[in-house]
């Protein structure tokens, strides 16, 4: 029985995995970048891809366009779900008010709060914002509906932080997570982030939430680079060009089939 | 004969004569409405569909204090995002209007409305828009720093103002005068009988309380447009001692007469009689649910189409979508549920049953 892995591009991380000597069951794609795995449907425990995008993209690596989950061993669903560039969007026009966390109010400083025209925002309402993005996404979608016709155990693979080479890019991405990172904000947004998931996939028995290990972690929301410098696109082969600070490799991707493995040996 | 040249609408027996009442000649705005006139909205819990009528309309809906992006349809409501023009729940006194623009205006933010429960701190001025509450006193300081700074803003880029008179019954801080949207208790805080007391307020209170929430308005924005309604909603409960219908009938009489004579007095203030086409006695109760209080979406329209074709420049709006939305099919969304947050309803758990 093979895994099955439905994702935009960040699969490429488990396909260079299990290009790279994974020895657990083999893995069947269906995956595709930049946008249009959400436009597959799912009718009982078979995700199809009939948009015509999605179609060539799955025949081009001569991957199937209908996979029935139910004779998979485990789905992994990566990304598609609410991710930290979510958490970076709400924090542009909001702040978080709970002093006790780095970018909250208490810790900012009254004075500096005071100028800071963002609007401030609770823990609970960022959480369940996140949680409302977590829902919206591809992943919950196909997981609720196969959930319905299969028992089948599912991962959830959030898609990782944004890589350190963020810090260097040029604008948005570069000022703006480097003010993240200045201000304690990004490693404030971590906790709500996975809250978020945790409460948005928690309705979906079976499913099996895998956070990015913390070792895996720099200024407390980036993915460190030594997970990105193999950083490989859809394919899992072809490196990602120079610029990208979106995706890991296979080194992060191994990470991941070890945890499924754990859990589906446990 | 000073009659003799009167409009049918004059006339009890004319407007008889026609189905719905001759309400097409109920409304003669004061000032006419343009699209892309900015227009905030605040009140008792019936306001809310006022703002989502706004909102669908050629007109710009002040948005004071959005939600952030991602947070659904749902999670706004429970928060309190986008129900008014800011974050202020629901007004539903004369006085609470007038607490809310002088605090805006000064700055002030009362420790006598820093409620607590459980470990958990709550807004006792906006008790619904945290219903976890927040996790410090400070917090709850903080962020009413910041909503009475948005309110403030929110006047200021506004053209016409639209408030709907709720209720003259609230309960208050002995101390401070405060007075909260709901007693202690009911959504957060504790009663405590020596601190908070029940007013029922008269006639020159609430029009002296409109008439100077209003003039600080209108010092800070000369231009500003008032457009006062009365909510046809009646009370879920009294504490008043009398018969909630005499209690109701009380209410809303002393908010009719105080919006009507403020409106006589200020060319730049209307009236809009959503309370008389939705409530008044030619439509029976033909726009309430079983209940005899929440307006069906059928009445909301009747009043809202009033207003919008009453408005020549402005385009009908057709019907917006309901405030709830939620997983189930569409047939379940349609049910004539209460689709407004509504603090005052929850009074409605205290009954004797």
């Amino acid at each position: 029985m093979s895994l099955c892995v439905i994702g935009n591009s960040h699969v490429g991380m488990l396909r260079a995995a299990a290009q790279s000597g994974w020895r657990g069951p083999p893995l069947v794609y269906f995956a595709k970048a930049g946008g249009g795995i959400e436009r597959a449907r799912v009718r009982g425990s078979v995700i199809i891809a009939d948009d015509p995008d999605l179609v060539a993209a799955q025949r081009r690596y001569g991957l199937p366009t209908e996979i029935d989950v139910a004779d998979c061993e485990a789905v992994i669903f990566v990304a598609g779900t609410a991710s930290l560039f979510n958490a970076a969007q709400v924090l542009q026009s909001h702040r978080l008010s709970d002093p006790v966390g780095p970018g909250g109010g208490g810790s900012a400083g009254a004075e500096l709060a005071e100028r800071d025209p963002r609007q401030l925002l609770s823990q609970a309402a960022f959480v369940d914002a996140l949680a409302d993005r977590a829902r919206a996404g591809y992943s919950h979608r196909f997981a609720t509906a196969l959930r319905r016709a299969t028992g089948v155990p599912m991962f959830l693979v959030p898609q990782p932080f944004p890589g350190e080479a963020v810090l260097d890019a040029p604008p948005p991405h570069g000022p703006l997570f480097r003010r993240l990172r200045a201000s304690g904000e990004g490693a404030a947004v971590v906790a709500p982030l996975a809250l978020a998931l945790e409460r948005a996939f928690a309705g979906i028995e079976g499913l099996h939430l895998l956070l990015q290990p913390e070792d895996t972690v720099a200024h407390g929301f980036l993915t460190a680079r030594a997970f990105t410098r193999d950083a490989v696109r859809v394919n899992g082969a072809t490196p990602q060009h120079g610029g990208d600070f979106l995706h890991v490799g296979a080194v992060f991707g191994s990470r991941v089939l070890d945890r499924v493995a754990t859990v589906l040996n446990g | 004969m000073p009659y003799s040249d009167l409009p049918p609408q004059a006339f009890w027996k004319l407007c008889r004569t026609d189905p719905e009442f001759l309400t097409t000649a109920i409304y003669r705005p004061k000032f006419p409405l343009a699209p892309g006139m900015r227009v905030a909205t605040a009140g008792s819990c019936f306001a809310q569909n006022v703002g989502r009528y706004i909102r669908a309309s050629e007109l710009d809906f002040v948005d004071a204090e959005p939600a952030p992006p991602g947070m659904g349809q749902d999670t706004q409501t429970r928060f309190g995002y986008g129900l008014y023009s800011a974050r202020y729940g629901n007004v539903y006194t004369a006085r609470q209007l007038r607490q809310l623009v002088e605090d805006a205006w000064s700055g002030t933010v009362h420790d006598a409305a820093v409620w607590s429960n459980g470990g958990r701190y709550y807004d006792g001025l906006r008790p619904n828009v945290e219903p976890g509450g927040l996790a410090s006193a400070g917090e709850v300081r903080a962020q009413r720093r910041d909503h009475l700074r948005r309110v403030r803003r929110m006047f200021a880029q506004t053209d016409v103002f639209i408030f709907t008179l709720g209720l003259t019954e609230a309960w208050a801080d002995r101390e401070s005068g405060l007075v909260f949207p709901t007693a202690p208790g009911v959504v957060a805080g504790r009663f405590d009988p020596a601190r908070h007391h029940f007013v029922n307020f008269g006639m020159a209170e609430t029009f002296e309380d409109l008439a100077a929430a209003l003039a600080i308005l209108r010092a800070a924005r000369p231009g500003l447009r008032v457009i006062l309604t009365v909510s046809p909603v009646p009370l879920t409960a009294t504490a008043s001692g009398d018969h909630v219908l005499v209690a109701t009938t009380y209410s809303k009489s002393v908010l009719r007469a105080v919006a009507g004579e403020l409106a006589a007095l200020d060319p730049a203030t209307d009236y809009f009689p959503s309370y008389e086409i939705i409530a008044g006695l030619p439509f029976g109760t033909r726009h309430y649910q079983d209940n005899l209080r929440n307006v069906t979406r059928a009445g909301v329209d009747a009043a809202m189409g009033v207003f919008f074709a009453a408005h020549s420049g402005l385009r009908p709006v057709p019907h917006p979508v309901p405030l709830k939305v939620c997983d189930c099919a569409p047939s379940d969304v349609a049910t004539e549920e209460q689709t407004e947050v509504c603090e005052e309803a929850m009074l409605a758990a205290f009954d004797a049953a």
